[in-house]
């Protein structure tokens, strides 16, 4: 199966480890023919992304990301408990004294910026206490039914709509890359690009559509940035 | 799973579709609303946490792809077998937004009841992220 689209090849993790080469997914290959074509043209008409920069932006803009995994590090704390710190205000509060006893060294490495981080935090927090009740709630014991049954669903999706399923292994693959790094606009220019892929078929059905999409998030300002390892762990 | 949560627009789509589709379905409002970006989206992404080994390997596999092979790569693998916990923390990362999408679309072209089965799934889905964020 070849692909005309291009994808946006996300750069090498942090410690540039040589990757394998390509083979073949062991992981179910059950995807028939019919929908492989589907996969073809839906990836045909997704629209080239480039990234913004590359291994030179390293060199000269190396942003902090508050992510759970970078904090824990860095304060040489265990994830859960950053993760927990991040969903109340005090938490937030204190994780942020405490990078903030290292200011001159992350300016020093990083482009930094305090309000940046406080602002950084919040998103986190968010992102952390909304996760923390999603997950709550499909798994919980009323909702078991109901969620295995559309769960089940999904992971039919292949079959029948097969440009879910990429949209599902693509967020896969970005979070590979956000733990570390900024996964950037490309990716998440993708993920966007994809979602409108998948009903572009129909739309031409119905001229309401525009008006129920969702308008994509604004364009990201800065260039498509990869933030190193956190500082003094490498 | 006979409800549908759906947006007002999305309602206005759904009572297009013919009788004999809409009937048996009980809409009911999605009222949530949830106002994406990319830095949250890429926030999401860096929560995500996989436990499915097939699915860990294939995200080491993707690490330096081309943009050719990371297609093939994407195009061959299916959600089968894939744990309910995964794909929970699959759909959070995607979100609410990208979910809305696909919902509009799939609303757009719905001929079956199998398809508002699947509409329904992705939207019970969406209703469970928004009301996430609601008190986050």
């Amino acid at each position: 199966m070849t692909f005309t689209a291009s994808i946006p090849a996300p750069s090498s993790p942090p410690d540039d480890n040589p990757q394998p080469e390509y083979q073949p997914a062991e992981i179910d290959h059950e995807v028939p023919d019919s929908s492989a074509i589907s996969h073809q043209r839906i990836m045909s008409t997704v629209q080239p992304l480039q990234p913004k920069g590359g291994k030179n932006d390293v060199e000269t803009s190396r942003p902090f990301k508050a992510t759970p995994e970078v904090i824990s590090q860095f304060l040489e704390l265990k994830v859960d408990e950053v993760l927990a710190q991040m969903q109340s205000v005090g938490g937030r509060e204190q994780l942020f004294a405490k990078l903030m006893e290292h200011e001159e060294y992350l300016r020093k490495i990083h482009d930094f910026n305090p309000e940046e981080l406080r602002r950084q935090l919040e998103v986190a927090g968010e992102a952390v206490s909304a996760k923390e009740k999603f997950m709550k709630d499909v798994t919980s014991p009323e909702k078991k039914t109901v969620m295995r049954r559309a769960w089940d669903r999904l992971k039919g999706f292949a079959l029948h709509h097969p440009v879910i399923t990429v949209l599902l292994m693509a967020c896969l693959v970005a979070g590979g890359y956000a733990t570390w790094h900024y996964a950037g606009n490309t990716i998440m220019a993708w993920l966007h690009g994809l979602a409108e892929t998948a009903p572009a078929d129909v739309l031409r059905r119905a001229t309401e559509a525009p008006a129920i999409i969702p308008a994509p998030p604004p364009a990201p300002s800065g260039p498509w940035h990869v933030s190193p390892l956190p500082p003094g762990l490498g | 799973m006979n409800t549908i949560y759906l947006t007002g627009q999305e309602k206005r789509i759904f009572s297009q579709l013919s009788d004999v589709l809409r009937e048996g379905w009980d809409i009911e409002e999605e009222k949530g609303q949830f106002q994406d970006s990319e830095e949250k989206l890429s926030m999401r992404m860096a929560l995500l946490r996989l436990h499915d080994p097939k699915l860990l390997e294939m995200q080491k596999r993707a690490v330096g792809l081309s943009s050719e092979k990371l297609a093939e790569l994407l195009a061959k693998t299916s959600l089968k077998g894939v744990e309910d916990d995964d794909l929970a923390e699959l759909t959070f990362a995607i979100g609410p937004s990208i979910l809305s999408k696909l919902i509009a679309g799939l609303l757009l072209q719905a001929k079956t009841d199998a398809e508002l089965e699947d509409i329904s799934a992705l939207a019970l889905i969406r209703h469970s992220l928004l009301k996430s964020y609601v008190s986050a």
